[in-house]
This record gives C-alpha cells, sequence and structure tokens, in this order.
C-alpha cells in the first residue's frame, strides 16, 4: 500500500514544488479552461445553424472537450514523462535515484504522476465544465464518470509508455525538445492510423484499437449515445466506457513492469517469463472472447480458428521478443546461475536462461485457449461432426502458426547470443525477407511451391478460403503447407543447435577461465 | 590476494571475492579478491581504463559483475541490491544535479528519497549544508553554484541517511586547489566519524594525506594493496639521493658508481639522482667522501618513495 502512497512520494512532491514555484500549473489549466469555454460560447452562438445540420450544439461541445483532452492528456503525459526520464539518464542523476532507497515501482510511479500532472490537471480542469453538461442532460452522470476515468487511464498509459527509456546514456542523447517533437509527430500519426483500423470489419483490429484511443466513444458522444460504442466478448455486450480503463491499465502495467524490472537491471529483457505467460493468456483469452459468438450469428469455425491464431502469432511474436534474453545476459546466466536450479524450473522461470521452453509454453497457452474457449463451444452448440470436419484445417494452422513462432523464437535467441548488439529491428527485417519475397517470386513465376515458402503468402491463402461461409475445413488451400512447415522446422532445428553449440562452448570457456582463477567448478555438459 | 582475518575480528565492511567484469571481448575486471575494513578510508590508485570506476559501479549495484561475489556490510549485492542502498552513497566525477531546483529542496527530496524522518529532515539538511559550508546558498538555484560548490552539494546530499559506505569516483577532478583542500577536510572528517570510504583517484599525492591504504589497479587487477605505511615501508631500501653540484657533476656519478648500494643513476643539469638501498646510517661517509673528492656539493637530499613512486614502480606504468 505504502507504494501507492504518490502524496509521500520523493519524485511526486519535487516535481510539483517545483512546477507551483513558477506558477504554471494555475495559468495553464485556466488558460485551458477559458479557451474551451470560448469554443462552448462559440457553439452556443451557431447553435441553430448547428441544428438545421442535425446536431445539438451542447452534445458536440461535450464531443469536442472529450477529443480535445484525450488528446491533450495523451500528449502532456508522454511528453513530459519521456522528457524527464531521459534528460535522467543523459544527466546521469538517474544514477542517484536507482541507488536511493526508493523502490522503482515508486520512482516510475513518482515520474507517471509528478511530470505528467499537467495530464491530470487539465483533466481535471473540465470537470466543472462536465458537470455543467451533466446538470444540462447533456450526458448522464454515469456515462460522465466513465468518460473520466477513460481520460485519466489513458493519462496513465501515455505516461507508462513515456517512461520508456534505453538506460545506457551512451545509446541515445536525444534532447528535450527532440522527445517533445517526437511526442507531436507520432501522435497524429497513431491516431491517423487507429481511426483507419477501427474502421476495419475485423472484430479484433477494431477491438484493440479502440479500446485504445476513444474515437468511438467520442464519435458516439456527438450522438449523446456514450453507451453504444460497445463490443462483444464472450457473447456479452460491454460498453467501450467500461473496457478502455481496463485495457488502457493492462498495457500501462505492461510497460510500466517493463521499465520498473530494467530499473534493477538494465540488461534483462522487458518481461519475466512469467509475466509473459499472463499476458498472453489474458491476450488469448481476450481473442477468444471476441471471436466467440454462438451459432446462427458466428463466422465460420475455420475463420474463428485462423483469425484465433493469427492473432495469437502476431502478439506471441511480441511477447517472444520482450522475454528472449540478451547475450550478455546469457553470458552471466552461464557464469553465474547456470545450474542453480532445476534445468525446467530455470528454463521455465528464470530471468535469464533460453527461452525455449518458454516458447513451447507460448505456444501451448494459444493452443489450450483456442481448444477451451472456441473448440469446445462449437461442439456443445453445433455438436462434435461440424468440427470434425474442421479439425484437420484447425490442425494445421493451429500447428502451423505454433511452429513458425516457436521458430522465429528460436532463431531470435540464436541472434541475441551471436551478435551482441542485435535488436528487434533485425529480427523484424529477416521476418520481412522470409514472407515477402518468396511471395513475390511465386507470384512472378506463378509457381505454387515459391509461394508456399512464405506464411503471408500462406495466410492470405487461408483467408481467401475461410472467407467462404460454407467452408467447413475439408481443404488446405491450394498453397503445399509442408513446404513452409519444412523451412520453418529446419529453422528451429538449425537454431537450436546453433544455440546449444554456443552455449557448450561458452560453458567450456567460462569452466577455463573459473579453474584458471582458483574457483572450484563443477564439470559442463 | 585477501587476507584471513584473525579469529574473533569483526567482518570487513566490504568483501569482495573472485570479482570480474567483461565488456564483451574486454575484460574490466580480473579474479579481484579484497577485504575492506570498516572505516578504512581505501584508495584505489591506477591510471585510466585500470577498472577503478568499474569496481566502485559495481559496489554501488550500478552495474552488475560477470562474475563473483560482493558482500557490504554482509550483504550480497548481487542478490539484494536494494538492501544495500539504505548504507551506501556514491558520487562520481561526472555527476548532474536537478539544475531548476533549490539547494534546500535537493536535499529535502533526497532525504525524502532515503525516508529520512519528517522530524528530523530539516535539522539534517542544515547540519549537511553546514558541513559543506553552503549554509549560506541554502535558497539558492542549483544552476547558480559553481562546480566546487556543486561537488560540495553532491557531497552534502550523500551525507542526509548517514552512510556507512560512501564510493567516490574521482571525487577531487575538476576543482581548484582550494575546493581540493576543502575536500581533503571532508574525507578527514568522514574518516574521523567512523565511516568506510572508497576513493578512487590519479591524483596520488593526495591519497597518500587521506587513505588509510590504497590499492593499485592496472589492467583490472589489482597488483597491490595494504595500508599506505606498509606498502611505503616495502620500498624503504630504495631511498633516492639527489645531490645538486656547482660543477663537474659526471664526477660525482663516477665516484658514485663505485659506491656499495647506489643504482639507477641520472645526471640533470648540476643534479645527480640515484637510487641507495644500504642503511641510512652509511650515508654521511658518502658525504664525506664527495667532500674530499674536492667535489663542489652545494647539497645532499635524501628521499623517500611516495605513493606516485611506489605506483609507477609496482605498475610499471602500464596503460591499460
Amino acid at each position: 500500500m505504502e507504494r501507492l502512497a504518490f502524496w509521500n512520494n520523493p519524485l511526486v512532491v519535487s516535481a510539483l514544488r517545483m512546477k507551483f514555484r513558477r506558477g504554471m500549473p494555475v495559468a495553464m489549466t485556466c488558460t485551458y479552461v477559458l479557451l474551451l469555454i470560448t469554443v462552448g460560447a462559440a457553439m452556443y452562438r451557431w447553435r441553430v445553424d448547428m441544428a438545421g445540420n442535425g446536431f445539438q450544439w451542447d452534445q458536440i461541445f461535450l464531443a469536442t472537450l472529450a477529443g480535445v483532452q484525450f488528446f491533450l492528456a495523451a500528449v502532456l503525459a508522454m511528453g513530459a514523462t519521456k522528457t524527464s526520464m531521459q534528460a535522467e539518464v543523459n544527466n546521469r542523476t538517474m544514477d542517484f535515484q536507482r541507488i536511493a532507497s526508493v523502490s522503482p515501482w515508486r520512482i516510475l510511479l513518482g515520474k507517471l504522476l509528478g511530470e505528467g500532472a499537467y495530464a491530470f490537471l487539465s483533466t481535471i480542469a473540465t470537470i466543472p465544465l462536465a458537470v455543467w453538461l451533466v446538470l444540462n442532460g447533456t450526458i448522464t452522470p454515469a456515462a460522465a464518470i466513465a468518460l473520466y476515468v477513460c481520460l485519466i487511464s489513458i493519462s496513465l498509459l501515455a505516461g507508462s509508455v513515456g517512461l520508456q527509456v534505453n538506460l545506457d546514456p551512451q545509446a541515445t542523447k536525444t534532447s528535450a525538445s527532440a522527445q517533445w517533437v517526437g511526442v507531436l509527430v507520432t501522435m497524429p500519426i497513431w491516431l491517423s492510423f487507429s481511426m483507419m483500423f477501427i474502421q476495419a470489419t475485423n472484430p479484433i483490429i477494431g477491438f484493440f484499437f479502440s479500446s485504445l484511443i476513444p474515437i468511438f466513444v467520442v464519435r458516439e458522444l456527438v450522438d449523446g449515445t456514450p453507451w453504444d460504442a460497445a463490443c462483444e466478448l464472450f457473447g456479452f455486450t460491454v460498453p467501450y466506457l467500461l473496457v478502455i480503463p481496463v485495457m488502457h491499465l493492462f498495457w500501462a502495467g505492461a510497460f510500466f513492469s517493463a521499465m520498473a524490472r530494467r530499473l534493477v537491471h538494465p540488461q534483462y529483457p522487458p518481461y519475466s517469463k512469467p509475466f509473459a505467460y499472463g499476458v498472453v493468456l489474458l491476450l488469448d483469452l481476450i481473442l477468444a472472447g471476441l471471436l466467440f459468438d454462438p451459432p446462427p450469428l458466428g463466422s465460420s469455425f475455420p475463420r474463428q480458428i485462423l483469425t484465433f491464431f493469427l492473432a495469437h502469432l502476431f502478439f506471441g511474436f511480441w511477447v517472444m521478443v520482450a522475454v528472449t534474453p540478451r547475450g550478455e545476459i546469457l553470458h552471466s546466466w552461464i557464469w553465474r546461475f547456470r545450474g542453480q536450479r532445476s534445468w525446467p524450473v530455470d528454463a521455465l522461470l528464470g530471468p535469464r536462461s533460453p527461452t525455449t521452453l518458454s516458447l513451447l509454453v507460448l505456444c501451448l497457452t494459444g493452443i489450450a485457449v483456442a481448444c477451451g474457449a472456441l473448440v469446445v463451444p462449437q461442439i456443445v452448440w453445433r455438436g462434435f461432426p461440424a468440427v470434425r470436419d474442421a479439425a484437420s484445417f484447425a490442425f494445421m494452422v493451429g500447428g502451423t502458426t505454433c511452429l513458425i513462432l516457436f521458430s522465429l523464437g528460436m532463431l531470435h535467441q540464436w541472434m541475441m547470443l551471436v551478435v551482441p548488439k542485435m535488436n528487434f529491428a533485425v529480427l523484424f527485417i529477416v521476418v520481412i525477407l522470409l514472407w515477402v519475397p518468396p511471395y513475390l517470386a511465386g507470384e512472378y513465376y506463378d509457381h505454387n511451391s515459391l509461394r508456399g515458402l512464405s506464411a503471408l503468402a500462406v495466410f492470405v491463402d487461408w483467408w481467401g478460403l475461410t472467407s467462404n461461409t460454407n467452408f467447413q475445413g475439408a481443404s488446405f488451400g491450394r498453397l503445399p503447407v509442408m513446404y513452409l512447415n519444412l523451412a520453418y522446422g529446419l529453422i528451429l532445428c538449425g537454431s537450436w543447435a546453433s544455440i546449444r553449440w554456443s552455449l557448450q562452448q561458452k560453458s567450456r570457456e567460462v569452466s577455463t577461465k573459473l579453474q584458471s582463477m582458483g574457483v572450484n567448478v563443477a564439470p559442463t555438459e | 590476494m585477501h587476507q584471513t582475518p584473525p579469529p574473533n575480528a569483526p567482518p570487513p565492511m566490504i568483501q569482495i571475492r573472485h570479482l570480474r567484469k567483461e565488456y564483451g571481448q574486454q575484460v574490466a575486471l580480473e579474479n579481484l579478491c579484497l577485504d575492506i575494513p570498516r572505516g578504512e578510508v581505501f584508495g584505489l590508485i591506477g591510471p585510466n581504463g585500470a577498472g577503478k570506476t568499474t569496481l566502485i559501479r559495481i559496489l554501488a549495484t550500478l552495474l552488475e559483475p560477470t562474475y563473483g561475489a560482493v558482500r557490504v556490510d554482509g550483504i550480497d549485492i548481487l542478490d539484494d541490491p536494494l538492501a544495500v542502498h539504505p548504507i551506501i552513497s556514491y558520487m562520481s566525477d561526472f555527476f548532474s544535479l536537478y539544475d531548476n531546483m533549490l539547494v534546500w529542496e535537493y536535499l529535502d527530496h533526497f532525504a525524502r528519497c532515503y525516508r529520512v524522518a519528517p522530524s528530523k529532515r530539516d535539522k539534517l539538511i542544515e547540519e549537511a549544508l553546514e558541513l559543506v559550508n553552503l549554509e549560506i546558498r541554502r535558497d539558492a538555484e542549483i544552476r547558480s553554484l559553481s562546480r566546487g560548490m556543486r561537488q560540495r552539494l553532491c557531497f552534502a546530499k550523500g551525507l542526509l541517511h548517514e552512510p556507512q559506505v560512501f564510493l567516490l569516483d574521482e571525487p577531487a577532478s575538476g576543482l581548484d586547489p582550494a575546493g581540493r583542500i576543502e575536500f581533503r577536510e571532508l574525507i578527514k572528517s568522514l574518516h574521523g566519524m567512523g565511516r568506510t570510504v572508497i576513493i578512487s583517484s590519479h591524483i596520488l599525492t593526495e591519497m597518500a594525506d587521506f587513505c588509510t591504504s590504497v590499492g593499485i589497479m592496472e589492467q583490472g587487477k589489482l597488483v597491490a594493496h595494504g595500508g599506505v605505511q606498509e606498502i611505503l615501508k616495502r620500498l624503504q631500501s630504495d631511498t633516492r639521493l639527489e645531490l645538486e653540484v656547482a660543477e663537474e657533476p659526471d664526477r660525482v656519478a663516477v665516484l658514485l658508481e663505485s659506491w656499495p648500494g647506489i643504482s639507477a643513476i641520472s645526471t640533470r643539469g648540476r643534479r645527480v639522482s640515484c637510487r641507495y638501498s644500504e642503511p641510512r646510517e652509511a650515508l654521511p661517509e658518502l658525504h664525506r667522501r664527495v667532500v674530499a673528492e674536492g667535489i663542489p656539493l652545494i647539497s645532499l637530499e635524501v628521499r623517500q618513495d611516495n605513493l606516485e613512486d611506489l605506483y609507477m614502480k609496482l605498475s610499471k606504468h602500464q596503460t591499460a
């Protein structure tokens, strides 16, 4: 509980003390509220014209207020925390913070609430306007409260994103103004992408963007029906006003815990293995909840399975990157930790051990959730024969996507081990090279075997196949999936063997060094 | 390299075993073993790149070693880094403060960070400011302070939580002579308070003044360590002689060559210097002989080796 007591957090106290010493918060919030009132007054002035166009001025004002405040809160929170964290790293004051008796959790909470104070203050400053709109009947009290919870949660999420910095002062030397420009440029781009994807008919893409950027809600505010912006989860209609804060806090927690971990051990991967399992499980359950729709409304079962595993591959890939230890951490594992715990425990939970077993867990989690939350309900509602027809297709989709995830994870681990300065961008380029050239070559030569080597081509083929609602999973598409599985099987085996060989080499080298240092060591395998 | 402590001796404040740190292929620290008793002012001496900063950053829990064990006041800093933070204070050569804070705000910030009780906070801040002679700048903005003042403020911050161990990495670099003298006094006062201080520097003449023991580092290894006097005593046999003559320094050199215990003779202008390994009691005879030879002797100076000489001798002046 103590770590949540933000009013005693030294970073919050100092940040607010400095801000108030300059008198900025009062001046800024007053100016901001006056601007909003001016906008409201202008709308009131042209209320008749607006009514003529089918709009209520007060609803438009509410939507404007919410939209501006969402954007402003996100920009202020992200910009302020990002700038402050980067300045601490550049000036090396972060070292003093790290070794003070303040836990990483409290340091980050202090930064989030103290530096991002303007985001929260600007939100609080608009409350009188919201109260007036409630009294005016523009919005119900419950919806207004939910809206303000969303505004707070978006500040927390944006602030948590801003907390992410590389703790190596040599790595980046971005100035504060450049950080602000970065935030101001990326925010509209992100918003534009989100608006584009929110329009997508796919429930998963729509959900993940709508639950981050509350554009749906703001749009519904114009019509005076904020609760109508909703999604379907396990057959229940859940308004985005309730989903958004939960999802914001979920993502904020993921970013926050990654940085807290980095403050203790800067070289650690962002996520611990148990945390990664939890994230994947939760995301898979959300995916299943979005795809879960009882007949007769639902799309075809093969399409559900395909959508689930493609999304699982996407999220699994992201989590896999976040859990893979760098070469330096693997080396320290060999030097100091190898053999201290039993192999399965270390492989499954150890923060420094290679990711082989963890990747298996990520894959099995997807399969288990698909079986429990998609296959079993289908059997209950449609009967076993309906599922049996699609079993081979589902098996192929699940097996192939999990094999791709597993082999890319192993490849990434191998690259991390042998290339000291490896980062995610290199893996991304490798994936592009694996996916796009065979596809293009296959299209150019009109050769299915070439196309079949590209995961992208196979997914596109399957997507087309399952677009037909009558498709019951009786075929595997026109491309030979075996080539794809063979290729990724080779990547998997090659990466696994290389990792094992590299680790053994390093172990022998370490044993020799330890013996020369006069340390008694157990013989390595 | 570490010595076995006598029975019933208090455990050392800092215990380092088989410490190794690699940066890629480069070995920054190699198999370092060291015990530093409580209340010691331990000087780390070595050229740039010898591994001093790496060692201090590992002790400060800012850097993780590749291998080895480090205990500070009995706490394993690798197992429980957060538990060590209240008992250590760290200051580096490159330091920065929050420029837009006031001096007292800065100290108050860190007093809160170190969970100093609110009832004691103001008193401790005043005491720390007094100790570093910054009480008149209490309400000044940090950006207006000189480098020396900033350094002292940083030092004052390190005093607030009454730590047992001070880790100071080149703390006097960039200070003017007056600042250095003030800083030396601060270290002495810490020693008087019974605190353990580890300080790295390559200004060896200063280190000899306040260090109770030193460790000489070279290419990641601890070449020698022990009490300053103890290490200097090792070189007692190597007294240096400097003779200044009015003319004919070569004659002095020839005479010295035949004298027992004389080595490493060098001539510079009218000065001749050499190493002397015989007892000091035999020096009057040398003096008489020089005068008897009719050499116009102006002075004969007997010099003991200092830390600088000791460092050059032990490390053979290899740069890492």
